[in-house]
């Protein structure tokens, strides 16, 4: 067994690296099998090139042959058209003979149709006076309606009644009708007026009734305003008023010192006029002396009994 | 400003007062005396509102006898009763405490 030489590093990986350029085996293979066929065939083609130079082929021949012939005749095109032209033109003639002979009944029997219509018409007119004379005679049918029959069968025969002046009937009724569409229209108008008129009025009552309710709360909005704004006035009253009764009073109180006498019921409030000012006193109950709130004067309260139901 | 329509609150309050009493029975006062009643109460809070804005640093000038001179002069049944109701004043008093404390601004 060798030594192993530990000085050198061991080779894990031997790895050849003209080896790992070579192509795989059966790649190569199949290249040089490539290679030898595509000799073989150029070979052979060469070859039968040579034979086709030394001993050409003779031309193909067709498959089948068609022999013999086919008479087509003596063809005269213009002999042909003027045959043709000839049988168009007795036709021609023919068709013309029938329409001539067609057109020969028509008006045969149109004309006998207008005599058979005229007899006709001429029997119901005769029959028709004949019918008219004998009502004439009993007097019995609508010698209008008589003529109107008269009149449809005279147009009939051929009888145009004269066109209408500009006085007829249809006129005076294109002129009714005018008038009566103007009366139409005027009646809506007068009547579209009176509505207006109305929701005018509604509308000026409405308006009118806003205005009453704008000056309602006006009126109270002042009225509620009034102790404020009288207050300058009020104050100026009152401060007259206060100075001239202190100097009437020679600055003194304004208490009168002299006592009036009242009577009131017992037990109850009541109510007193000033005997100095007039103004109303309220007397509580049980009390029995009085001041005036105005005038400070000073009133006795005699209390008497209330009388009784019975006793009245 | 402020301080001028503070000098007039007497005279405000006054009016206010006598129209507020003016349509006073004397059969309702006594009512709001014995049911002990709010004035203060009784104003509406627009005129509140118009008294706060003065505000007013003392109401010294708001007594009963102020309020029966007020109301003297257009109601005079009804300052007459709180004149001489001695219950009446009693409430009267109550209520102008009770204004004060309202109005007076701290």
């Amino acid at each position: 067994m060798a030594l192993e030489d530990v000085k050198v590093p061991k080779r894990v990986f031997n790895i050849d690296p003209k080896g790992s350029q070579k192509k795989p085996a059966e790649e190569e293979y199949w290249e040089k099998q490539a290679r030898v066929a595509r000799g073989k065939r150029e070979y052979m083609e060469e070859v039968k090139m040579t034979e086709r130079i030394s001993d050409p082929e003779p031309p193909a021949e067709p498959p089948f042959k068609v022999t013999g012939e086919v008479s087509m005749g003596k063809i005269d095109l213009q002999e042909q058209q003027r045959e043709a032209r000839a049988a168009a033109d007795d036709e021609r003639i023919r068709a013309e003979a029938r329409i001539t002979a067609a057109e020969a009944e028509r008006d045969s029997s149109r004309q006998s149709l207008m005599d058979a219509q005229l007899g006709h018409m001429k029997d119901q007119l005769g029959g028709q006076i004949d019918q008219l004379k004998g009502a004439l005679a009993n007097g019995r049918q609508d010698l209008g309606e008589q003529i109107g029959n008269i009149t449809k069968f005279a147009e009939m025969l051929g009888y145009q009644k004269v066109e209408a002046g500009p006085t007829d009937g249809s006129l005076t009724l294109e002129i009714k009708k005018l008038e009566w569409s103007m009366q139409k229209e005027s009646r809506d108008f007068q009547r579209q007026m009176k509505k207006d008129e109305r929701e005018w009025q509604l509308e000026i009552k409405k308006l009118d009734q806003i205005r009453i309710d704008s000056e309602a709360k006006l009126a109270q909005e002042k009225e509620r305003w009034a102790s404020f704004s009288n207050i300058p006035e009020r104050l100026g009253s009152v401060v007259a008023q206060s100075m001239a009764e202190r100097e009437g009073n020679g600055g003194g109180s304004v208490t009168d010192t002299k006592t009036y006498h009242a009577t009131a019921a017992e037990g109850e409030f009541g109510s007193v006029p000033c005997p100095v000012c007039n103004a109303a006193i309220t007397v509580a109950a049980e009390t029995t002396f009085a001041e005036c709130a105005r005038c400070h004067t000073k009133v006795a309260i005699e209390r008497v009994k209330k009388p009784s139901e019975d006793e009245e | 400003m402020k301080g001028a329509l503070a000098e007039f609150a007497p005279q405000f309050l006054r009016g206010a007062l006598s129209q507020m009493l003016s349509n006073l029975s004397v059969d309702e006062a006594v009512l709001w005396v014995n049911e002990d009643k709010s004035l203060f109460g009784e104003i509406t809070p627009k005129y509140r509102a118009q008294i706060k804005a003065l505000k007013l640093r003392k109401m010294d000038w708001l007594t009963s006898g102020w309020c029966i001179d007020a109301t003297s002069e257009r109601s005079p049944q009804i300052a007459s009763l709180f004149l001489n109701w001695p219950k009446g004043r009693e409430w009267l008093d109550r209520q102008t405490v009770e204004l004060k404390t309202a109005f007076v601004s701290e």
